[in-house]
């Protein structure tokens, strides 16, 4: 899973190395628009629905985060 | 009682005194009553509004927790569900939440587009009876006061009650505690708009008294001080009449040097006045949320809107722009035209079309009028010019070989940024839209009519106050480009303690004396020649 | 220990520090405007003065306690300021009378015409910025306020004149922290003859004005202050070519007076007796120059003697070696022609 997500990660900001990025929000890398973009190739690719409660940095700062916050979603 | 004011400063010193003469765990009382007393001082009349809400954010924050408290105990009571039953009791309870949640939102949005547009629609309606049937008994508008500070405390309570919605902060147990979140009088006039969870700490636990906390946010107060005063209020005169005078004559380099003037005044009335809110909160040990960051090194305008006003953005990108961007029919829309119609344009569905309620409720949210909303959609505009041609720029940056960290390129788009925002102010000085464009336009003619005597007298603008207002404008840019190696005020308090007081108090006295405010000293009125 | 003294001596720095400031900014009133050191200077006097006049700048023109000492030995101080309005004629009598209890307060009427809302920043400050504090002044700072000021601005003066920063002349350096004595007991040297130009008409005032009701009552407030400190009040017209005055206004002094027991006393029509000529003793129409105070203050001082028992001072030494070092400049001033306020425009 991780590699699909770091794939559309890749579409949005292609220079950075994302196994060991883990502060995109932090310093800025991703802006709300990637983010919005990012979440709404994930809610298609991985069939989950990320709401607004998901929507804090944390779940964001890395791709490690993003997909541990994908596969809460798909358990429930 | 105005922020400014020796009342004001005779108010925060007797409460510090209170505040820290009283033992520990009152001390939030101690700044509850306080902020109470300072509503009532100055808005006693419509006091109850902010009571409402209070109460209401209140009351539907602890009924959302307990349902969600409920919840989490009866799931795990009921181990025997199906995952399915679960999931259905999940929704349900969170149908019941959202009851709570959207009730409670459409009272407090309610009141406050109620007492923002009530006579801004109130005249529309009159007008257009009038236009389409010639109906000339015009209702009345209203008298409405309008409460201290009502849109900050009700963004801030609706971020609350968001926040416990989305389980991201325990609701607050004391209704008094609450009342303070909401409340706390020095972000009551002007923000800045505070998270629970960054603020409820320091508010709530008080901590020692340190003198540190003291000298550090009376700085922090003289800086506000000194742009508000020897800045601000030095250029208001000048803006307003340039703009109100510009059919006679003053328009070219009256109006390039107004815009430019009013961006100074609106930064320093602005940010100087949330420095003196951060300072006077410091003095009682709370930590306010920064409002801005240097927003004039800004090297975008999207850069630009995160250092500026930094809350109230947070605030619309957390509270509106990501839920809509996640909205369900946006998205669907979002879906359909990618496969119907055009990926790239189905891709910004989902992210245009939230930027736009964004961008028209921050236009109506600075004023009724409908120039703010052309202000906030042009804002918009270039936001999305800006992103839509990052790749063409970064194409003709790699092709020109340009250093994109080089000083030049980064002054180009820094002072680039500051000139567009300058003119789009122009919304914000002009009575209406084309008296806006107008003035733009008059930016680019009438060069010739250029004559300082017109700036010292007509446009009151004196000789030496320009020469006041330009250095304190140099000065502040300093200080800024100072200030990106880190805190000023940490470096003076490492200094020796005569020296800093030598400092501080050199500071005191220029913001004392070049401040612009008082009566004028006009000699010829001591004068008094005949007696 | 070693700490509280250190936090002691910055304190007391900064305010020194602040002192300097407001003192720096302050109108000094010495190159110009020298009617505003009338007040500050009364509080430098060390012998008892036995006489106050207060009132409006026709007083500080015309009325001179040099010649009223060196003709009869009375000590006399001229309380007035340009402009003046009756709150702060109160205030200067009650203050005069707490603070070195006189024999006697004459008080010009002249000015009594005046509106209540009548205001004159500029006045105000003159006789208020360097007035000690009291409950008078307070009282009295409150009431002369127009909209546009702030009682703090005269707690912390600062407030008002930091915008002179682009004002400020050598004098301000100059007279900083030392300010040399100028006036003659509140009088100021003025040698003009621009009265010869003015018509007699010294009722000019149309008689539909009144002196108001606020007006009164400031005069019964000083009546009732005179009577309960045993001061004798004594009301006067001092004389003029051309004055804001009317019968109206005067019948109303007169009447007030009998009720009161007061003297009234008008000069108007004393011009000969005096020995006052239009063309030679006025500056204008309203103010005498130092030779009309002369004249005038000779005359005053032969009344005050015989109906008040105004004590002779010249028999006290103390006294009088502070009265002859300050007759001696007088005179000095007087033979040169040399005013205390220099020409107006």
């Amino acid at each position: 899973m991780l590699e699909e997500i770091i794939e559309i990660l890749k579409e949005v900001h292609a220079e950075v190395d994302y196994m060991s990025e883990d502060k995109l929000i932090d310093k800025r890398i991703f802006d709300s628009f990637d983010v919005v973009n990012v979440v709404g190739e994930l809610m298609d690719a991985f069939d989950v629905e990320i709401t607004a409660e998901h929507m804090v940095p944390e779940n964001f700062n890395s791709a490690q985060a993003i997909c541990k916050l994908v596969e809460s979603l798909s358990e429930d | 009682m105005s922020f400014i004011s020796l009342q004001f400063a005779l108010f925060v010193a007797i409460c510090l005194v209170v505040f820290y003469v009283c033992p520990k765990r009152f001390r939030w009382v101690v700044l509850l009553v306080a902020s109470y007393v300072f509503y009532a001082i100055c808005s006693l009349k419509v006091i109850g509004y902010i009571i409402i809400t209070t109460a209401t954010t209140y009351l539907a924050g602890r009924m959302i927790e307990n349902i969600a408290v409920y919840q989490r105990s009866y799931i795990k009571e009921h181990s025997e569900l199906t995952r399915e039953q679960k999931k259905e009791f999940k929704s349900k309870c969170k149908n019941k939440q959202r009851i709570f949640l959207w009730s409670c939102i459409a009272i407090n949005i309610g009141i406050l587009i109620f007492l923002k547009y009530a006579n801004w629609a109130i005249a529309y309606y009159n007008y257009y009876r009038l236009m389409w049937f010639g109906i000339t008994d015009f209702a009345d508008s209203l008298n409405i006061i309008m409460p201290l500070g009502v849109s900050f405390y009700t963004f801030q309570s609706v971020g609350y009650l968001s926040d416990v919605f989305n389980s991201k902060i325990k609701a607050e147990k004391n209704f008094f505690k609450h009342a303070l979140f909401v409340g706390f009088f020095p972000q009551i006039i002007q923000g800045p708009i505070s998270r629970y969870n960054e603020l409820a700490d320091s508010l709530f636990s008080c901590a020692d008294f340190n003198f540190y906390n003291i000298k550090s946010g009376f700085v922090r107060i003289m800086w506000g001080l000194f742009k508000k005063l020897v800045i601000a209020d030095r250029l208001s005169a000048f803006v307003k009449g340039v703009m109100d005078l510009r059919e006679y004559g003053f328009e070219g380099y009256y109006i390039i040097l107004a815009v430019f003037f009013y961006s100074m005044q609106i930064y320093g009335d602005f940010s100087g006045g949330i420095d003196v809110t951060i300072g006077v909160a410091e003095m009682f040990s709370v930590k306010l949320t920064e409002n801005f960051e240097r927003p004039f090194f800004s090297k975008s305008i999207s850069e630009y809107w995160r250092r500026w006003h930094i809350t109230l953005g947070t605030w619309f990108k957390d509270y509106i722009f990501y839920p809509l961007s996640l909205f369900k029919p946006f998205l669907n829309l979002g879906k359909w035209v990618k496969t119907h119609i055009s990926e790239g344009l189905g891709k910004r569905i989902p992210l245009y079309l939230p930027l736009i309620i964004v961008w028209t409720t921050t236009g109506m949210w600075h004023g009724s009028e409908s120039r703010y909303v052309v202000w906030g959609l042009l804002n918009l505009f270039f936001v999305i010019l800006g992103t839509e041609f990052e790749g063409i720029s970064n194409k003709l940056i790699e092709k020109f070989k340009i250093n994109v960290n080089g000083f030049l390129f980064k002054s180009y788009r820094v002072i680039k940024t500051f000139c567009l925002m300058s003119c789009l102010r122009l919304f914000d000085i002009n009575k209406n839209t084309e008296r806006a464009i107008e003035a733009f336009k008059g930016m680019f003619r009438g060069f010739d009519n250029f004559n300082m005597e017109e700036v010292y007298g007509t446009l009151q603008l004196p000789h030496d106050d320009l020469v006041v207002v330009i250095v304190a404008i140099l000065f502040l840019f300093t200080i800024e480009l100072i200030q990106r190696k880190g805190s000023i005020r940490e470096r003076i308090f490492k200094l020796n303690p005569s020296l800093q007081l030598i400092i501080v108090t050199l500071f005191s006295f220029i913001v004392i004396v070049f401040g612009y405010y008082g009566l004028g000293f006009d000699s010829s009125s001591f004068i008094y020649g005949a007696f | 220990m070693k700490k509280t003294i250190n936090i002691i001596v910055k304190i007391i720095s900064v305010l020194i520090a602040f002192s300097l400031l407001t003192m720096l900014f302050m109108p000094k009133y010495i190159e110009k405007n020298t009617d505003g050191r009338i007040t500050a200077e009364y509080y430098r006097e060390k012998t008892p003065i036995d006489v106050i006049i207060a009132g409006s700048s026709i007083v500080h023109a015309g009325v001179s306690p040099m010649t009223m000492y060196r003709e009869y030995g009375i000590s006399a101080y001229d309380r007035s300021n340009s402009s003046q309005v009756v709150p702060i004629s109160y205030a200067m009598i009650m203050d005069s009378i707490k603070r070195n209890k006189p024999r006697l307060v004459v008080m010009d009427v002249g000015f009594l015409y005046q509106s209540d809302d009548y205001v004159d920043e500029g006045s105000s400050r003159k006789s208020m910025d360097s007035f000690k504090w009291s409950k008078y002044k307070s009282e009295c700072i409150k009431d002369i306020m127009d909209e546009s000021e702030s009682y703090i601005d005269y707690v912390f003066p600062i407030l008002r004149f930091h915008s002179r920063w682009n004002d400020l002349k050598t004098e301000d350096i100059k007279y900083l922290l030392y300010k040399p004595t100028i006036t003659y007991n509140g009088q100021l040297l003025q040698f003009g003859t621009d009265g010869k130009n003015a018509e007699f008409n010294q009722r000019m005032l149309n008689e539909s004005v009144k002196a108001t009701d606020r007006t009164m009552n400031y005069l019964e407030k000083i009546t009732k202050g005179c009577n309960d400190n045993g001061v004798n009040l004594l009301f006067i017209k001092m004389p003029v070519i051309e004055g804001n005055w009317n019968n109206t206004i005067d019948n109303q002094i007169v009447e007030f007076s009998k009720a009161n027991n007061i003297n009234y006393i008008n000069f108007e029509n004393d011009f000969e007796k005096i020995g006052l000529d239009k063309n030679t003793d006025f500056v204008d129409g309203q103010h005498m120059n130092s030779y009309g105070a002369e004249k005038f203050s000779k005359y005053l001082s032969e009344i005050l003697v015989s109906e008040y028992d105004i004590k002779d001072n010249r028999s006290d030494v103390k006294i009088k070696a502070v009265f002859d070092e300050k007759l001696s400049r007088y005179e000095e001033a007087m033979k040169e022609q040399r005013p205390t306020e220099p020409v107006s425009d």
